[in-house]
C-alpha cells in the first residue's frame, strides 16, 4: 500500500507539479541561481562559489595594500 | 521488607549509615574500574567515528595534494584561479535532481558519460561498507554480520536520496533526512526491520563519522566574511536565543526531556538538520528527539522560506538587512539562498553568507553542549563536581574529532599556498559526498530502530511545539533587530 502512494504521488503527481508553467519557470530559475533549497549546509551551495572568490579576491587586494 | 530495614535500622542507628559508607565506597571502586584510554581508543564507537573520520580526511587531502597541477604553484602565485579536481570525484556520488524519470537522477540524459552517477555511487557504497565493517569487527562485532546487511541499508538510503531528488520535493527544503526516516519507519511499523538487518543498523556511529567528515568544512576563516556585522547577526543573537530557549523550556514550559529541549533549541536558533544532529550527538539524545526536533524544523523553514520573502515585499524592508534578517532565521542553509533569492542579488548574498557564519558555529554550539551535558546534566545534584578525569572519561570523544578537523584545516586553509583550493577540491570532490551519504545512512537507521508509538509521549501537550514556535518568535525579533542596527544602521555605508 505504502509502496503504491509513493509510486503514484513520485511517478504521477510530482511531475505532473514540476511541469505545471508556474512551476517549472520556479524551477527554471532556481537552476539558473544556481540554488539547490534542500541544501543542508553552506558547502552543499554551489551559488556560494562566487561569493567566495570575490571574498578571496578582497582579501588578497587588502593583503597586497 | 522496608518494614524489616526500619526495625534494623531502629535497633542499629549506625547500620545503614556503615552500609551507605560501604555502597559508596564500592560505588567508587565501580567508577574507578573504568576502561584505559587505551582499551577506550580501541573499542570505542567516539574512538572509531575519529579514526574512521581522521583516515577519510587524511586519505582525501593526500589523493587532491598528489593530483594537483604540475604548475599549481606557479598559477596560485601569479594570483590565476585555479581549480583542483579530487582523483577520486568520479568514484564517489549520489543520486541527483530529476523531474519526470526517477533514473535521471542517476544517469542524467545530458550526461557526460553513459554510465551517469553509477561508479560514483558503487564506490560510496564500497568505501563505506568496507571501511565500517572494519571497524565494526575491529570493536569485538561481526564485520561479516554487517557487510551482510549494509547492502540493504545502502539501498533504502539510495531509495530516500531518490525520492528527494524530485525537483519539486528539492524546491521546497524537503531534505534527503525527512525521506531517509520515512524509508525506515515505514518498514519498522509495518513489516518490523528484519534481524538480520541490525548489525549495519549503526545510527550513532554514522552520526559521529559524518560529523568528523563536517569539522573540515567548518572554516573559521568564513567567520569573517561580512565583517562584523556579520559576526553579530549570526554569532551573538544566536547564542542569546539558543540559551533563553532552552532556559525557557525548562523553567517554564517544564520539558521532560533535556535532550529533547536543546535538540531543538539548537536547531531553530542555528542551522537547522545539520545542527540538530551535532547537538543530538553531542547531548546523546534520543533518536526519537532527533526525529521529532528534525521534523518541527523542516515543517517551519518550508512555511518561513514562503511567507518572509512575502511580508519583507509588502512592508518594503531594505534588501540587505532583509537578506541578514532572513540568513539568522530561516533554519536551513538551501531554504535561505531561495528565500533571499526572491528579494534580489544581494539579499541573495547578505542571507547566504550570514547563515553560512551560522553553519560555522556548530562546531562551537557542539563542543559547548558536549561540555554543558558532561558538567551539570549528567552530573548526580549530591555529588562533589567531577574531576578532569570524570569529565574526560563522560566527555564525547568525536566532538574532540570534529573540533580538530576544523581547526587543523582552518589552519591549513589560511596558511598553506594553495590551500583554498585543496581543501576545496577534497570537499567537492569526495569527504562532502561522503558525510552526506553518512547522514542519510543514519536517518535510514533511526527509522528502522523507531516505532511510531514512542514518539507518541514526545508530541502529547504539543510542549515541543510551544517551545519551538515562542523561540523561533524570540529569534525572529531580536534578528530583526541586530539586522536593522548592524546592516541598517551602524554599518551601513560599510555593507552599502
Amino acid at each position: 500500500m505504502a509502496l503504491i502512494v509513493v509510486g503514484a504521488l513520485w511517478l504521477i503527481v510530482l511531475p505532473w507539479a514540476a511541469n505545471r508553467p508556474k512551476m517549472a519557470a520556479h524551477l527554471q530559475w532556481l537552476d539558473d541561481e544556481g540554488i539547490d533549497p534542500s541544501a543542508m549546509y553552506y558547502t552543499e551551495l554551489d551559488m556560494m562559489e562566487p561569493i567566495f572568490t570575490r571574498l578571496a579576491l578582497e582579501q588578497r587586494k587588502q593583503g597586497d595594500q | 521488607m522496608k518494614q524489616q530495614e526500619n526495625e534494623q535500622a531502629a535497633e542499629d542507628p549506625e547500620g545503614p549509615i556503615e552500609e551507605a559508607a560501604e555502597e559508596l565506597e564500592a560505588e567508587q571502586e565501580v567508577t574507578y574500574e573504568q576502561p584505559s584510554l587505551w582499551q577506550e581508543m580501541r573499542k570505542s564507537e567516539d574512538w572509531w567515528a575519529v579514526w574512521c573520520g581522521a583516515f577519510l580526511l587524511v586519505v582525501m587531502f593526500v589523493l587532491v595534494y598528489l593530483g594537483r597541477p604540475a604548475d599549481f604553484s606557479d598559477l596560485i602565485a601569479s594570483g590565476e584561479k585555479v581549480t583542483v579536481t579530487s582523483p577520486v570525484d568520479a568514484y564517489l556520488d549520489k543520486p541527483g535532481k530529476w523531474t519526470d524519470n526517477p533514473l535521471h537522477s542517476i544517469v542524467s540524459p545530458d550526461a557526460k558519460s553513459a554510465v551517469g552517477k553509477v561508479p560514483g555511487i558503487i564506490g560510496s557504497f564500497v568505501l563505506i561498507g568496507l571501511l565500517f565493517a572494519f571497524a565494526t569487527w575491529a570493536r569485538g562485532h561481526s564485520g561479516a554480520a554487517f557487510l551482510r546487511a549494509f547492502p540493504a541499508i545502502f539501498l533504502l538510503a539510495l531509495f530516500a536520496y531518490v525520492l528527494s531528488g524530485q525537483s519539486v520535493i528539492k524546491a521546497y527544503n524537503l531534505e534527503y533526512a525527512l525521506w531517509a526516516l520515512l524509508v525506515g519507519l515505514i518498514i519498522s511499523n509495518t513489516v518490523t526491520t528484519p534481524h538480520w538487518l541490525r548489525p549495519a543498523v549503526q545510527t550513532e556511529f554514522y552520526i559521529k563519522t559524518g560529523l568528523v567528515l563536517l569539522g573540515a568544512e567548518v572554516l573559521m576563516s568564513r567567520l569573517l566574511a561580512l565583517g562584523l556585522p556579520g559576526i553579530f547577526v549570526s554569532w551573538v543573537v544566536t547564542p542569546i536565543v539558543l540559551v533563553t530557549t532552552y532556559i525557557f523550556g525548562q523553567k517554564v514550559l517544564k520539558m521532560q526531556s533535556r535532550s529533547l529541549n536543546m535538540v531543538i533549541s539548537a536547531d531553530m536558533s542555528v542551522c537547522g538538520v545539520s545542527a540538530a544532529i551535532a547537538t543530538a550527538a553531542a547531548c546523546k539524545a534520543k533518536k526519537e528527539e532527533l526525529t521529532l526536533a528534525v521534523g518541527l524544523s523542516l515543517s517551519f523553514t518550508v512555511i518561513m522560506m514562503v511567507l518572509m520573502p512575502a511580508f519583507i515585499k509588502a512592508v518594503g524592508m531594505d534588501e540587505i538587512v532583509a537578506g541578514a534578517w532572513l540568513g539568522g532565521t530561516i533554519d536551513s542553509t538551501g531554504a535561505v539562498a531561495a528565500a533571499g533569492a526572491v528579494l534580489g542579488e544581494r539579499a541573495l548574498e547578505t542571507a547566504a553568507t550570514v547563515k553560512m557564519i551560522q553553519n560555522i558555529l556548530i562546531g562551537a554550539v557542539a563542543f559547548f553542549v558536549a561540555v554543558y551535558w558532561v558538567t551539570r546534566v549528567e552530573r548526580d545534584p549530591n555529588a562533589p563536581r567531577p574531576s578532569l578525569m570524570e569529565i574526560w572519561y563522560r566527555f564525547p570523544k568525536f566532538v574532540l574529532g570534529f573540533i580538530l578537523a576544523s581547526i587543523l584545516f582552518s589552519v591549513l586553509y589560511e596558511t598553506m599556498p594553495g590551500g583554498p583550493e585543496l581543501i576545496d577540491g577534497m570537499i567537492g570532490g569526495s569527504t562532502k559526498t561522503i558525510r552526506e551519504w553518512l547522514f542519510c545512512l543514519a536517518f535510514v537507521s533511526i527509522g528502522l530502530d523507531t516505532n511510531f508509538r514512542e514518539l507518541m509521549p514526545y508530541l502529547r501537550g504539543g510542549r515541543p511545539l510551544v517551545l519551538y514556535v515562542c523561540g523561533q518568535a524570540l529569534n525572529l525579533l531580536l534578528s530583526l533587530l541586530m539586522a536593522w542596527l548592524m546592516f541598517g544602521i551602524i554599518f551601513k555605508d560599510m555593507v552599502g
